[in-house]
């Protein structure tokens, strides 16, 4: 059986753009044999018992040889402040692999992958796991400011981004990218994390060029493992658990 | 070793700690992270007559040592229980407790009826749930309506019936007197105290449903008081619950007058938390030398000797 509930070793805990930090962790041998692109993993908050509640945060990248994972995670709340917190050699109370994940199929070569904020960051890994497909990545941030893996995106995909206000490159959402980017070449298939504002766009063009499309939802979790029943999405008319039926859906299915 | 079986209303439970109703679903989920038979029971997720969709979300806010939740009662409804999702827990070892709620009478009766027909150990009657409209916890808060429930329930039921009883009265003894009175064969408590949480950024409540019941150890002193009241007022066997993380919590609570315990928000804080519950506990039993854990229940020393 795998064991879900471990303790991971806070490797490197750094900062990479305004309120953006990154975390790597080394995991527990085995545990990265069951993991997906797009399943997180659910951080106990350390320190006073005070926060009930884990922080469910996605996987930003993966080592499989050195049992290592990588988060991006922005900073909310006191939770999240003292997370930043966290020095190397600590441990964290973690559970993991969370979550069904993004899944291609094999006749899908073709991926646009399009990520707003911190939405941005569980979509790299879906690069690393399936590296025999072609990819663009539409990546949509506030500002110049909060900017982060540019680069690791192009070593794989052909990168457009935008920012809210134009600081950087094209102003808009990362979605005003869509028509133009569909009209050029139609994807087999598209992979979706951002912000809900996204998603009228996201549907009509998935509506328009018949494309499947997988969104990856959030919602504020409770136990992160089908227990409390809290984090549910309208899905196809259901309230379905996001943090066990979910965090992937299919666009079509998903009621906004 | 400390003999950690207890028996409530002729049902024998291997240890006192009880999975609390609505944090652990109807148990599968939890194969993952423990073996369910090492639990002294589960209390299933709460079921209606008619399959709901429950509240919408944000349904959880984290507060000062607590949760807030508003689920609102989603469930499969018991016909689609019977037929989804019992198969899947009812050769499991352990004592399977149904939690019953409704709008109505008649919804109680239904539920309890349909449930007669499987192999369930005990039923929870939820006239406590805060969080849906109708129904929940106005029979709970009103003896004479409590009453009415519990009777028609117990008339209805081949398995001895617990009543889950609310904080959100101003005397609790009154309304444990009037479950016992109507044929209770045990209570439990406290169930969520309704509470609410407000971003003052964006001046919202934080909960869709405005309101939500408050659980976790912000709770524990007021679910310790009510539970030691209730104790004192009936009879029949107490199940004490409300903010247990530890093993020493739930000494406590039996210590107040418990003859077994719940926990949720342990669970929703960790999985395995109530396999470490239960660890804890009987180490404490064996520290203090305990034969039998039962033998803790409503031991709460009062007077004190006079200091010389």
């Amino acid at each position: 059986m795998l064991k879900k509930h471990s303790t991971a070793m806070v490797i490197e805990n750094t900062p990479m753009a305004k309120n953006i930090y990154r975390m790597t962790l080394g995991v527990e041998p085995n545990t990265l044999e069951y993991y997906r692109p797009g399943q997180f993993a659910h951080f106990k908050i350390p320190g006073s018992g005070e926060h009930l509640l884990r922080r469910p945060i996605s996987i930003n990248d993966y080592d499989m040889e050195k049992n290592r994972i990588q988060i991006a995670y922005l900073l909310m709340g006191e939770g999240t402040k003292r997370l930043a917190a966290a020095r190397e050699g600590d441990a964290l109370d973690i559970l993991f692999p969370l979550g069904n994940g993004f899944k291609l199929a094999p006749e899908q070569k073709n991926v646009l992958l399009i990520g707003g904020g911190i939405g941005i960051a569980p979509l790299l890994t879906v690069m690393r796991y399936y590296p025999d497909r072609e990819y663009r990545a539409l990546l949509g941030y506030r500002s110049k400011d909060y900017i982060y893996q540019v680069e690791e995106f192009q070593k794989t995909a052909k990168v457009s981004v935008t920012t809210d206000d134009g600081s950087f490159e094209k102003k808009g959402y990362a979605t005003d990218l869509l028509e133009a980017e569909f009209e050029k070449n139609c994807p087999d298939v598209m992979l979706a994390c951002g912000p809900t504002c996204f998603f009228g766009t996201l549907k009509s063009i998935m509506q328009k060029y018949c494309v499947p499309t997988f969104v990856s939802l959030e919602q504020h979790m409770g136990c992160g493992t089908g227990g409390c029943s809290v984090c549910v999405c309208k899905i196809a008319g259901e309230n379905k658990r996001v943090c066990v039926e979910g965090p992937v859906f299919e666009l079509a299915e998903v009621e906004i | 070793m400390t003999d950690m079986s207890v028996k409530i209303a002729g049902v024998e439970f291997k240890n006192p700690v009880i999975a609390a109703s609505g944090t652990f679903a109807f148990g599968e989920e939890y194969r993952l992270y423990m073996d369910l038979s090492r639990l002294g029971g589960i209390a299933l997720k709460a079921l209606t007559r008619e399959k709901r969709l429950g509240n919408p979300p944000v349904r959880i806010a984290e507060t000062a040592s607590g949760i807030l939740n508003s689920v609102g009662l989603q469930n499969p409804g018991v016909d689609g229980f019977i037929r989804d999702y019992w198969s899947r827990i009812s050769k499991t070892d352990t004592v399977k407790i149904a939690n019953i709620a409704g709008s109505t009478v008649d919804e109680y009766i239904y539920v309890t009826q349909r449930l007669n027909e499987i192999g369930l150990d005990m039923y929870e009657v939820n006239v406590s749930c805060p969080n849906v409209k109708e129904g929940g916890v106005n029979f709970g808060t009103d003896a004479k309506l409590l009453g009415d429930v519990v009777a028609q329930v117990k008339k209805a039921a081949n398995k001895p019936i617990i009543v889950k009883l609310t904080p959100n009265v101003t005397r609790i003894a009154d309304m444990a007197r009037a479950a016992e009175d109507a044929g209770a064969d045990a209570l439990s408590l406290i169930n969520t105290i309704t509470g609410m949480a407000v971003n003052a950024r964006t001046r919202k409540p934080v909960l869709a449903n405005v309101t939500g019941g408050l659980s976790g150890p912000a709770v524990k002193p007021v679910a310790l008081r009510m539970v030691w009241e209730a104790y004192k007022a009936v009879k029949i066997p107490v199940i004490g619950m409300g903010g247990i993380m530890t093993g020493l919590d739930a000494a406590e609570f039996m210590i107040a007058g418990a003859s077994a315990v719940m926990a949720g928000t342990a669970t929703i804080s960790s999985p395995d938390a109530l396999v470490r519950i239960i660890e804890e506990l009987e180490q404490y039993c064996g520290e203090q030398n305990m034969g039998k854990v039962s033998e803790l229940t409503g031991t709460l020393i009062t007077s004190s000797p006079e200091c010389r």
